[in-house]
């Protein structure tokens, strides 16, 4: 174990009592041995990269455990469409990394700019590198911005694509604020897989359930890039009963590509020369694994990290486990929810490897809620495990489509319970909501 | 009370490495793996929040009977049936325990 570069102060506060061993080389062998073999290195600090690192944690708390992360505050996508939809504010979906303290993972504010898988390292942008004895990258998703021409991250900030929360989320909550009554609001979906299958459905619910109310004249356009999508019918009848004539969905074929967006006219030409005008636009790009993951040639043809399905190993570079929506996961979809699933797996698989022990036979689960307004809720759920060393769906479902107002109230109470759930167990923190 | 630079890191591996012999001895324990799946919504403890119930320390018979009541459709839910037929019954034996035992 060994940190070059690394300050004294820096040192002991990232490393901690386990990091502190290795400054006493002196120590009888025997008592050397009884530590638990290695640092665990999370980069990332997502639903994936904290509730790994929260796990490790727990699992073993001997472990040392560095999670690198260039925010100081998580605002989760789960549940930002409710800001987009002026239900809650952005600084209920912020969160801090104190709880992750508390229980021992030493939080590292900084971007990983380089891996070096063959002599474990990671160096930050501080100059500084640390050694591994395993390493998890959570890196979430970049975008494909090659795709559409006139649009990247600069022309994000004038048409947002709201598909990582913080800045993008209150730039298309002020932009719907500012539209007149009477606006047209459009909503471009990207080609499978992205992440979290039924986001763009539940925001144009939510944006619908505000125009409802404020600016009952104006419409919403879903120009989809996909023939079908995620709880297709319980969108669709939900959209008939609280939201008659507001949402017009345009199903994805070859001529609903889009080929370029002018920014300042709000103007998207598909590829077959058609062209559609808003008054609010939101387009969410085709996407990828994050970037670290390609720098570090993690990646697949497609751009997602091929991984051991059982313990998310990377099957292009040893001792590096890749989790959350960057891992190709078999049917998992890409959620936070399948993150948090997917890193305690990883966590139990990477302590079974260090005590050289077998890794128990896992189960994974997934649950999203979708909220058609805050009255009405749906949801997907569903426990997998492995078949032929692939992830597959052993049970689960969409919600029932004949089902009574109070079932759905029901769903959008569990809603804001999962929330509150899966935020505490994957970043140690309380939900005011 | 002043601790030098060398004791201060002796005396905290000399703690921790009380903690740490033990489960670094063992795996992880499988049911620990699948009551992962149960803390994302119930809480790290099982605790429950306003609608999703606790389950951490109830009687075990009585979280066995209702895991078994969902996978059959016997006890009405709205999600717990979809999750419930994903278990087998010993797994099922293996959460009621495992969640009973929690404070």
């Amino acid at each position: 174990m060994t940190i070059k570069k690394l300050s004294r102060r820096k040192f002991i506060e990232a490393l901690g009592t386990a990091g502190a061993i290795s400054v006493v080389p002196w120590l009888p062998a025997n008592i050397a041995q009884a530590k638990s073999a290695g640092r665990i290195i999370v980069v990332g600090g997502g639903y994936g990269g904290a509730t790994c690192a929260n796990y490790l944690r727990q699992y073993d708390p001997g472990l040392e455990v560095v999670m690198v992360e260039a925010s100081k505050k998580i605002v989760t996508c789960p549940f930002s469409n409710t800001v987009i939809g002026g239900i809650y504010k952005i600084n209920q979906l912020t969160h801090g990394y104190g709880g992750l303290k508390k229980n021992g993972v030493k939080v590292i504010n900084d971007l990983v700019t380089n891996i070096d898988p063959s002599e474990k390292k990671i160096r930050l942008k501080s100059g500084e590198t640390l050694k591994y004895d395993r390493l998890v990258i959570s890196p979430g998703i970049d975008f494909k911005w090659e795709l559409i021409d006139g649009y990247d991250e600069a022309a994000s900030r004038i048409v947002p694509h709201a598909w990582k929360a913080g800045e993008q989320t209150v730039l298309l909550r002020k932009q719907l604020e500012a539209m007149p009554d009477g606006g047209k609001v459009l909503i471009a979906t990207p080609p499978k897989p992205f992440r979290c299958p039924p986001g763009p459905y539940e925001r144009a619910s939510l944006i619908a359930h505000y125009l409802k109310k404020h600016k009952p004249k104006s419409k919403i356009i879903i120009l989809d890039a996909n023939k079908k999508f995620s709880k297709q019918g319980l969108f669709t009848q939900g959209w008939k009963k609280l939201y008659p004539g507001m949402i017009e969905w345009i199903q994805g074929s070859d001529t609903t590509e889009i080929e370029s967006l002018d920014v300042k006219s709000r103007v998207l030409k598909t590829t077959f020369g058609q062209t559609f005008k808003a008054d609010v636009m939101n387009v969410i790009p085709a996407q990828k694994a994050g970037v670290i993951a390609h720098r570090t040639d993690l990646v697949n043809e497609y751009g997602w990290c091929p991984v051991d399905q059982r313990t998310f190993e990377s099957t292009k570079h040893k001792h590096i486990h890749v989790i959350g929506d960057a891992s190709v996961a078999g049917a998992m979809p890409k959620s936070g929810y399948s993150a948090n699933s997917q890193a305690k797996v990883c966590a139990a698989a990477i302590i079974s490897s260090l005590r050289s022990v077998p890794m128990p036979e896992p189960a994974y689960s997934n649950t999203c809620y979708s909220l058609i307004s805050p009255d009405y809720g749906i949801s997907v759920a569903a426990v997998y495990r492995l078949k032929d060393n692939k992830i597959a769906k052993v049970s689960g479902g969409v919600s029932p489509t004949k089902a009574s107002k109070r079932f759905r109230r029901d769903e959008a109470d569990h809603a804001r319970d999962w929330y509150r759930g899966v935020v505490e167990d994957s970043f140690a923190a309380k939900v005011k909501i | 009370m002043r601790i030098n630079r060398v004791g201060l890191p002796l005396l905290l591996l000399l703690t921790s490495s009380l903690f740490m012999t033990t489960p670094s001895a063992n795996g992880i324990e499988r049911v620990k793996i699948l009551a992962g799946n149960c803390s994302t919504c119930h809480g790290p403890q099982g605790q429950g929040y306003e609608v999703i119930p606790r389950i951490g320390g109830l009687d075990k018979d009585d979280i066995l009977k209702l895991l078994k009541d969902f996978k059959s459709g016997e006890e009405t839910s709205t999600i717990m049936d979809r999750h419930a037929k994903g278990y087998t019954q010993q797994e099922m034996e293996q959460l009621a325990d495992y969640f009973s035992k929690m404070e």
